[in-house]
């Protein structure tokens, strides 16, 4: 396939101009604690509906991209993980930023989210046709169990507690049937409100569910005011390069570690950074060295969390299941533009895709020059900006925001409820991702339940249709081992603490990015 | 990401697991619902609400009895801070929301912001911070009416003031 006219699309002013804008915007909301790379999307992504679909699609992929990526700094020069996928980023940058290695530290993350960023990004051009293709054999019941085992793997790593992972997902999808049914055609659970017959608006609910907690919480502390180290020694651009050489294994590794946790349903830069880092400890010469300044977990880390934006956009594009929470932001905004994701964008809407994903690999190279300007002369100023202007315009944006999606108050009112309930929901151990889940997956969910029930019953073979196929067996085998995966570990570790005579550590609990 | 403290939080963590227990009530008592609005659909309709049902009770009787079991998984703990700037907070947007489409976008948005600024400025209110703040609000609010207005056509509403 020539795909130079889609380079030249993604070349032009505009693209360009936005992917510079997106990777600028997305690297200071990621900088500043407190805002995740989610919420970065979700607060921006109203601003995408006045743009063609290829256009609004880089964007958010540069905010996602930059917004992953920000967050280094702050965890590198303020000890605070600026979105929770550079958590792991603490363990190394902030000792190096306390021996005076900052900027090179910050250069390394720059240079690890780059390549990260690329091979995410390369995976997406050449993984997604073919896989593509593959999925055109799925039927009703795949994209069923497909739908299923993206909540199961969200419902057991988003929280650290399955059950109330699953209970958040059945409540998603509970809102998911507000409205007019997908297949039939009832109108369900409305309580005889006009505005509940189209459903819960997905933007809407998304913008409330990851933002909303987020501005109730942040006005319940003061201002930290965080200083920044400064650091003297400009970029040390070769000597970090000089740590890339001597660490391209670790590079390469973390980064196909990042690209294969991002295809994984619902699963993002968090996960794969500290899965990354404990592989690059594991298998260095010098284990002990990390967590003190090594900068080979930098890159680690760092690359491993920009790669999940290339591989997560996979099976949102191929398959309609979003990769990582902010997919799944980005994937509510393509239903609002009209685009149906699924095999056939690839073929039928060929130029979309093949142009973002250009868009996102010149906004992944956009990230060096951007990242280390901003590291070198504006984090400070970032980092200064009062939590009491921050706090009422994060508000500002999300009610404008909701109210443009369809230029109607009802939309703010369901956001504001959504994100009231998701915050209460939150405060009792009830992460907002399955929830989230729940809602984009539910139609998805529900068509192909719907369509092999129906199926099955006109066969007389009910259990066969959503059992009897090879493809649904291996994907509800995964979805069975996701759920039971963290029972079994937490069993494997009270058997181990039992005959090591220690309690067993509870598991590490992990917020969407 | 939150963190599990090691900290002496019994209290906290008790009124955790209330709130727990009276959501996992509310949520059976939701999946009941579910299952008796069902009666009245198409069975192509009632499937899956029915499905979902089963498992919503299902996950949070499962909640409740690890609990009477004490087998419970503790989780997040519950979050510090000030309560009443956080329910400030949610009456704000809710009066920020109500009020839009009846003082005007522009009018509501700029009090709103400010409210907002108030409520989550701990440090002391100087003259000069508090002019910087305004002209932030001004600023920030007026851009972006600029530009949704302006640029991206979007009929934000009028009211009886702007």
């Amino acid at each position: 396939m020539d795909l130079l006219p889609y380079l030249a699309q993604a070349l032009t002013p505009f693209n360009l101009l936005l992917a510079l804008g997106g990777v600028v915007l997305g690297t200071l909301i990621g900088a500043l604690p407190g805002l995740s790379a989610t919420m970065a999307v979700a607060v921006l992504v109203p601003f995408t509906f006045a743009m063609v679909p290829a256009s609004g699609l880089i964007a958010l992929g540069a905010i996602y991209t930059g917004a992953i990526y920000g967050g280094a700094f702050a965890a590198i020069l303020v000890n605070t993980p600026g979105t929770p996928s550079a958590i792991a980023t603490t363990f190394d940058g902030f000792p190096m930023a306390k021996r005076g290695d900052g900027n090179l530290a910050v250069t390394l993350a720059t240079l690890g989210s780059v390549v990260g960023g690329l091979v995410g990004a390369l995976a997406l051009l050449f993984l997604s046709p073919p896989l593509s293709k593959v999925a055109l054999a799925f039927g009703p019941p795949e994209y069923f169990w497909l739908a299923i085992f993206g909540l199961t793997l969200i419902s057991a790593l988003s929280q650290g507690d399955t059950l109330k992972g699953i209970l958040g997902a059945a409540f998603g999808l509970f809102l998911a049937t507000v409205g007019v049914a997908v297949v039939g055609g009832d109108v369900r659970y409305t309580l005889d409100q006009p505005m509940l017959v189209g459903g819960f608006d997905v933007i809407a609910a998304l913008i409330g569910l990851y933002c909303i907690p987020v501005v109730i919480d942040l006005v319940a502390r003061p201002d930290p005011h965080l200083k920044v180290s400064v650091q003297a020694g400009g970029f040390r651009l070769a000597e970090a390069m000089g740590h890339c050489a001597r660490n391209w294994f670790n590079l390469i590794r973390s980064s196909v570690i990042g690209t294969v946790v991002g295809i994984l349903p619902g699963a993002g830069g968090s996960i794969a950074s500290l899965v990354s880092y404990s592989e690059a400890r594991r298998s260095a010469k010098h284990p002990e060295r990390f967590g003190k300044g090594e900068p080979g977990g930098v890159l680690a880390t760092e690359s491993a969390n920009n790669a999940t934006v290339g591989g997560g956009f996979i099976p949102t594009l191929v398959l309609g299941i979003p990769g990582t929470p902010p997919d799944a932001v980005i994937l509510g905004a393509l239903l609002v533009q009209g685009i149906r994701t699924g095999p056939g964008l690839f073929t039928g809407q060929g130029d979309i895709v093949y142009t973002f994903i250009f868009g996102l690999l010149i906004a992944t190279v956009l990230m060096l020059p951007v990242g280390l300007l901003i590291g070198r002369y504006a984090y400070q100023a970032i980092v200064s900006i009062p939590k009491a202007v921050l706090v009422p315009t994060v508000a500002f944006l999300t009610i404008i925001g909701s109210f443009a999606i369809h230029n109607s108050m009802h939309d703010v009112y369901t956001m504001l409820g959504l994100g009231f309930l998701g915050w209460i929901l939150a405060r009792f151990g009830f992460a907002p991702s399955p929830i989230v889940l729940g809602i984009i997956l539910g139609p998805i969910a529900e068509q192909g339940f719907v369509q092999a029930w129906l199926i099955g019953n006109a066969q007389g073979n009910v259990l066969g249709m959503f059992f009897g196929r090879p493809i649904s067996l291996a994907i509800a085998a995964l979805a069975l081992l996701t759920l039971f995966y963290p029972l079994l570990t937490d069993m494997l570790k009270a058997r181990r603490a039992r005959r090591g005579g220690t309690a067993a550590t509870p598991r590490e609990t992990i917020d969407a990015d | 990401m939150r963190t599990e403290p090691g900290s002496n939080r019994a209290p906290e963590r008790a009124r955790g697991d209330v709130g727990t227990i009276v959501l996992c009530v509310l949520f059976v008592a939701l999946g009941g619902w579910m299952v008796a609005g069902s009666m009245a659909m198409s069975p192509l309709g009632a499937v899956f609400p029915r499905v979902i049902a089963a498992i919503m009770i299902a996950s949070a009787l499962g909640i409740l009895a690890l609990r009477a079991l004490g087998r419970a998984s503790h989780g997040p703990a519950v979050e510090t801070g000030s309560t009443p700037r956080r329910l400030l907070l949610c009456v704000v947007l809710v009066a920020w929301a109500a009020l839009m489409p009846r003082l005007g976008f522009f009018a509501t948005s700029v009090a709103g912001f400010l409210a907002v600024l108030a409520i989550a400025e701990y440090d002391r209110w100087t003259a000069k911070r508090t002019a910087a703040y305004v002209a932030a609000a001004l600023a920030l609010v007026g851009g972006f009416w600029l530009l949704f207005v302006e640029v991206l056509l979007v009929p934000v509403p009028r009211g009886v003031l702007f």
